[in-house]
């Protein structure tokens, strides 16, 4: 087979990062081709400059033989390459043929003729087997995997030659899965040529060819799947073999700092008591819908309750944000973005912010030192890489996001953490970093309450597991007992 | 080429000063300099207060209909024989307890700032005509404030000075101070800043409070006060804040970047009088200088 696409020396630098150092390999033609590497490893950048939204600084790109230089999006398309964003990039309140027809919808003394746009469309979702996809139903009204079909329609009918997905399957469902491999495997068939961008080794096996593994911007290894493993991947990606040990469980209980009695929110959970001791993990799982994440919140402060009570440290005050932060609470939310950054302020800020008011000196001047040696400590001890404490967060990988999102608690020395998917979305790498993290603030007496899907670490690192179902706690596990069969029977009600 | 970059509006304001230096005689003369800056202050003054309510990601609309209202009020106490000095502390007083209002509305029943603030412009305005039933406010008891306007302090008129003085009090409590800390945290991601139990009702209400105290400078500039005098300043304010850069949806801004623009705008009305030009070509050259300074910064900042 021949290099269908072929990356000679790519470079490329941002200010305080070299997001990219001299990458070098190739994509046979008609192959499903896998990216993988940690967050901050390089692959977003190496997308963008593939389909034209950024300029390499050094090395060449050749495109079946010939050198390929996209000066935008609109001419890498023009040249075959299609690139599919997480976000899709559809229109949400057009239709489906609007959709799929944009941007060369075929015109009689310049008016849309939708009638001659309807067969092609047709043609390009039937070779998908989607054809079920209504064409005049607006795109808001399909799922993410039939909005997903309709852009490798569109992509299809640009006649692409190589596509490139980031992270196609972050929010589908299993059956959404399923359909879109065999879709690839359709494309496949006929010399379509995919890059397929992951985070998830079990499905780059499933489906890709070759694999290619980037770290630090770094190009580390180009391999058929028949000749690797997913332990060879892992060390590849991380630059050291992972053992992936879970810390061992604490045993030692302290005193009672959260108690809860019969607390109810509408629509959300109903009934729910339960302590939390200091020096313990304790785990509250569930499905999605079950209430686990409302459960969360109320117990900050930031959903109100409308019967029940909470307890923090024996206190008798209002719940609010404001007195749960007092109190000596951290919460971590499951969206970091919108709920727990800074993304435009500087690291050290985002560090310092919930203790703030306790680096401030007269007239309520801020002790600039103590607020740059108390965020260095965090960012030493959490070992968060950044360009400069200085740099915005946004700037940041996704797990080093998270860790200054933890960091702002321990700097606030909170005695309690409320952490709500600690590690979703974070390489594999960080998450057994936090998991350390999570074992060793439990060791020196911290409280840890975390919510979360993720089974494994729930059985592993607590050592009471609680399962939500509809609203209610419906199992109350020692961690030593969890399994992942009870957990998952206890939350589907099965 | 990193100064440039980081001071676009200053390196545009100062092309301006060159050009108009060459092209008249008495742009660049002391006497024109203290005026130009002696017209900018009231107006700097006040966009304080509407950077600090923009920085925590609301707007304030009402701020010149304030300053109209707070100066009235401490005129007609003045005619009345309320001594001065309480009489301007009681304007600056309903000054403040309007922001309060405002920020009250806006924080507790969540309606958008510009609308609310748009509501309260109008009751101002007619509330301000009310008091005066449309007379103008003046008499010799006015003169006891005049040094406000017409003092001098180290050789300068003193509200240059006053500009100058709040000026390097805001930069350092933006920079250095728990509240600028807690402004800037607050328009970034206000639901962030909540979860991080920052008291985000009371910060923005803090600044609506402030940015209400600005405008007793008003009625000593005149020696008298009539129910419209603020009515002049609404464009010029928000034209100001907008022209500095600051972030309409909150977090982002630089005092500096507010005082230039503030100057900046004074010296577009000066420069067209200096180089005879006739009012009506004015009006359309100062929309043209406008529409082109602000294009040009904000290409420069694309170009980044």
């Amino acid at each position: 087979m021949a290099a269908l696409l072929q990356l000679d020396g790519i470079s490329r630098a941002f200010p305080g990062v070299q997001a990219l150092q001299d990458v070098t390999f190739s994509i046979e033609a008609g192959t499903v081709h896998a990216l993988v590497g940690e967050n901050g490893a390089g692959k977003s950048t190496l997308i963008k400059i593939l389909s034209g939204a950024l300029a390499a600084d050094r090395g060449t790109l050749l495109l079946d033989g010939q050198p390929y230089q996209p000066r935008d999006p609109r001419h890498a398309l023009r040249s075959g390459l299609a690139t599919l964003h997480q976000e899709l990039n559809l229109l949400p309140t057009r239709s489906v043929l609007a959709n799929l027809t944009l941007g060369h919808e075929p015109t009689r003394y310049g008016i849309i003729d939708w009638k001659q746009a309807r067969a092609p469309a047709h043609r390009a979702l039937q070779q998908l087997q989607a054809e079920y996809v209504p064409l005049d139903a607006p795109l808001h009204e399909l799922t993410l995997g039939e909005k997903q079909l309709v852009a490798i329609a569109k992509a299809l009918l640009n006649e692409c030659r190589v596509l490139i997905m980031d992270e196609p399957t972050a929010a589908l469902n299993s059956a959404e899965v399923e359909a879109l491999f065999n879709v690839l495997t359709t494309l496949k068939a006929r010399g379509v040529t995919t890059l397929y961008v992951s985070h998830r080794l079990d499905e780059v096996f499933q489906i890709a060819d070759a694999v290619t593994v980037l770290r630090d911007g770094r190009h580390i290894c180009t391999t058929p799947l028949t000749a690797t493993t997913p332990d060879d991947l892992i060390a590849a990606m991380v630059g050291r073999s992972l053992t992936n040990a879970f810390p061992p469980r604490g045993r030692h209980l302290g005193e009672v700092v959260l108690s809860v009695e019969h607390l109810s929110s509408a629509r959300a959970f109903e009934d729910i008591s339960f302590r939390l001791h200091a020096g313990e993990v304790l785990a509250v799982t569930g499905l999605a819908g079950s209430g686990k994440t409302e459960l969360g919140q109320a117990l900050f402060g930031a959903r109100p309750i409308d019967r029940g009570q909470v307890r923090w440290f024996d206190r008798r005050e209002s719940l609010t944000p404001v007195h749960a932060v007092a109190a000596g609470v951290g919460y971590v939310p499951e969206d970091r973005q919108t709920d727990s950054l800074l993304l435009d302020v500087a690291v050290q800020r985002n560090i310092t912010l919930a203790v703030l008011p306790r680096l401030t000196r007269r007239l309520g001047f801020l002790d600039r030192s103590g607020e740059r040696q108390t965020a260095h400590r965090q960012a030493e001890a959490l070992q968060i890489k950044a360009p400069s404490l200085a740099s915005p967060v946004r700037v940041l990988s996704g797990g080093n996001q998270q860790k200054t999102a933890l960091a702002k608690w321990l700097a606030a020395g909170a005695r309690v953490l409320i952490l709500l998917e600690p590690t979703q979305g974070i390489d594999v790498g960080v998450k057994f970093e936090i998991y350390d993290l999570i074992a060793q603030l439990a060791r020196s007496g911290t409280a840890i309450l975390l919510i979360s899907s993720e089974l494994p670490e729930v059985i592993e690192l607590a050592q009471r597991v609680l399962v939500m179902r509809s609203g209610r706690i419906v199992a109350d596990l020692p961690g030593e007992q969890a399994e992942v069969a009870t957990l998952l029977r206890a939350a589907a009600g099965v | 080429m990193d100064f440039v970059g980081e001071n676009g509006l200053i390196v545009i304001f100062m092309l301006w000063c060159v050009f108009l230096s060459l092209a008249t005689d008495s742009f660049l003369t002391q006497r024109n300099i203290l005026t130009v800056l002696q017209q900018s202050a009231i107006v700097s003054i006040v966009a304080i207060g509407e950077m600090l309510v923009l920085l925590t990601g609301a707007m304030d609309v009402s701020l010149a209909a304030i300053l109209g209202v707070s100066g009235l009020v401490a005129a007609s106490l003045m005619i009345n024989n309320v001594p001065p000095l309480l009489a301007v502390a009681v304007g600056v007083g309903a000054g403040g307890a309007i922001g309060l209002v405002n920020g009250l509305i806006v924080t507790k029943s969540k309606i958008n700032s510009i609308i609310a603030t748009l509501g309260m412009l109008s009751i101002l305005g007619g509330l301000a005509l009310i008091i005066t039933q449309g007379q103008t406010i003046y008499g010799p008891a006015l003169d006891s404030i005049g040094f406000l306007s017409s003092g001098v302090m180290a050789g300068v008129r003193a509200p240059i000075v006053v500009m100058f003085m709040l000026y390097a009090l805001f930069s350092s409590v933006l920079s250095r101070t728990l509240f600028g800390a807690q402004l800037y945290a607050v328009g970034s991601n206000e639901k962030a800043a909540w979860l991080s139990g920052l008291r985000v009702d009371r910060i923005r209400i803090a600044a609506f409070v402030l940015a209400g105290v600005g405008g007793v400078m008003q009625v000593a500039r005149q020696g008298s006060a009539t129910a419209i005098m603020g009515d002049e300043f609404l464009f010029p304010i928000l034209t100001t804040v907008i022209l500095a850069g600051v972030s309409l949806s909150g977090g982002k801004g630089r005092l500096l970047n507010v005082l230039i623009a503030a100057i900046f705008l004074v010296t577009i009305t000066n420069g067209m009088v200096l180089l005879g030009m006739s009012v009506n070509a004015q009006r359309v050259a100062s929309g043209v200088i406008l529409i082109a300074a602000l294009s040009l910064d904000r290409l420069r900042q694309r170009g980044r």
